[in-house]
């Protein structure tokens, strides 16, 4: 449960940093104007969860692009290297992936009450996914109660996932050029191919890739200019 | 630190704000505005424009995020790991009709002789299966009078449960061989070993009437 709350914890502070620097930003309201813009954004909740959690590193930035229609076009991309090791009287194993991922799709934008000259969004969003990483094991030892101990290894295989994602989050500018912002994620793998019959535990860009399901969550902060 | 915010906007802070510091900022400007303004400010403040023009939305939002924290941790399925047997269920027939029954007095034990039910009674056993072969074969002694043979045979795959629990071996049955003492038939359920199993089926073990009971 601490580990939960770590997470939590961290999200919510972000939140209440970035918030707190808009105070003194209102400007003289006037009517809504969405300018073409650019936005370069890196997931800063990742390193965040690395500095708690040192099995898994991932890297994950977005180029979008906001015009007047309010489609936003955007893409993401990221690296991911998951490094896990147990050694006890009960298991033992080192398991390894690395992996590059990158999402293409849109957002769009429902939020229409801007300040003026500001970039806030509330969005709902389409993306499809595509993974490619290689996984492998050593020195797994299973225990039994009652057979022989299991002593095996998994040799390096690839694997490619082709996946199909819902979003929907907020995006809150708090500088000129800066704006932070939640997303939360909902994806579905249509496709994988996969050398060997054991599923890796993360796959990149999803999060646990047991099931095809997945819920994952990027808490990004982005440099905004106009065009 | 969102304690206090909520204070702020559920106690009426918010209009407070809006009505004597509001209008000494924004002087010149039209009510509209300066509600706009405070509301967008205090929206801001939360870090979620939405929350307050959106709340049904926020609240979806909100239960997505929650859903997306829990997503992320690791299940630990540790159970799993020392809890990988294949289910079996006694049953009786009467012509096409089958019963559950409960056997008062059978021993287990497997082709290395290992001790794993000595004795016992019971209406559903879980047996081990081994990870080092694609084959188990296990011994029952059905009130010590008869004596049958089971060997499983199944497909082995490896899985990373969880990093504390690490790697199991999952199993799916293909194929059950059982010598014909005290059993009449199996009866084919589910292939799938689970922990889920613990309370279904893979087979059906259909014995004969007690009173049928081969001798050895």
């Amino acid at each position: 449960m601490t580990r939960y709350f770590s997470k939590i914890s961290v999200s919510v502070v972000f939140m209440s940093i970035f918030s707190l620097a808009n105070i003194g930003f209102a400007q003289i309201v006037k009517k809504d104007t969405v300018q073409k813009r650019l936005s370069i954004g890196i997931d800063i909740a990742k390193p965040v969860i690395y500095m708690i959690d040192k099995n898994k590193f991932e890297v994950e930035g977005s180029i979008s692009y906001s015009n007047i229609n309010n489609f936003n076009p955007i893409v993401e991309f990221g690296l991911e290297n998951v490094e896990l090791s147990q050694s006890d009287t009960i298991k033992t194993y080192e398991y390894q992936s690395d992996g590059k991922f990158f999402r293409i799709g849109f957002d769009y934008n429902t939020f229409r009450r801007n300040l003026f000259g500001e970039n806030n969004m509330v969005f709902f969003g389409f993306r499809y996914g595509y993974a490619n990483q290689n996984h492998s094991a050593k020195n797994i030892i299973i225990n039994d109660k009652f057979w022989p101990k299991r002593y095996t290894s998994l040799s390096t295989q690839e694997i490619q996932t082709h996946w199909l994602e819902l979003t929907s989050g907020i995006k809150v500018q708090f500088f000129k050029y800066f704006a932070a912002g939640w997303t939360v994620r909902f994806s579905y793998i249509i496709d994988q191919q996969n050398t060997s019959s054991v599923k890796p535990y993360y796959i990149p860009g999803i999060g646990k890739g047991a099931e095809k399901y997945n819920f994952g969550f990027t808490y990004s902060l982005y440099y905004t200019f106009p065009l | 630190m969102l304690v206090i915010l909520s204070l702020y906007h559920n106690l009426g802070f918010e209009k407070l704000y809006m009505r004597y510091i509001c209008p000494r900022e924004n002087k010149k400007k039209t009510q509209q505005n300066i509600e706009f303004v405070a509301k967008t400010i205090i929206y801001k403040f939360y870090g979620i424009t939405i929350q307050m023009q959106y709340p049904l939305k926020y609240f979806i939002l909100t239960i997505f995020l929650l859903l997306s924290f829990f997503s992320c941790t690791d299940s630990s399925d540790c159970f799993y790991v020392s809890n990988r047997k294949v289910r079996l269920t006694f049953v009786t027939a009467n012509g096409k009709t089958i019963k559950d029954t409960t056997i008062s007095k059978f021993s287990i034990v497997t082709s290395d002789s290992l001790p794993l039910y000595d004795t016992a009674s019971g209406q559903q056993i879980g047996l081990p299966l081994s990870q080092v072969a694609d084959t188990s074969t296990f011994y029952i002694a059905f009130d010590s009078i008869a004596t049958d043979t089971l060997t499983f045979f199944y497909k082995r795959n490896l899985e990373l449960i969880s990093p504390e629990c690490g790697f199991t071996t999952r199993f799916n049955l293909e194929h059950l061989k059982y010598s014909k003492n005290n059993i009449t038939s199996v009866l084919f359920i589910d292939s799938y070993v689970d922990k889920d199993i613990e309370y279904g089926v893979n087979y059906k073990i259909v014995i004969r009437k007690r009173t049928d009971f081969k001798k050895k």
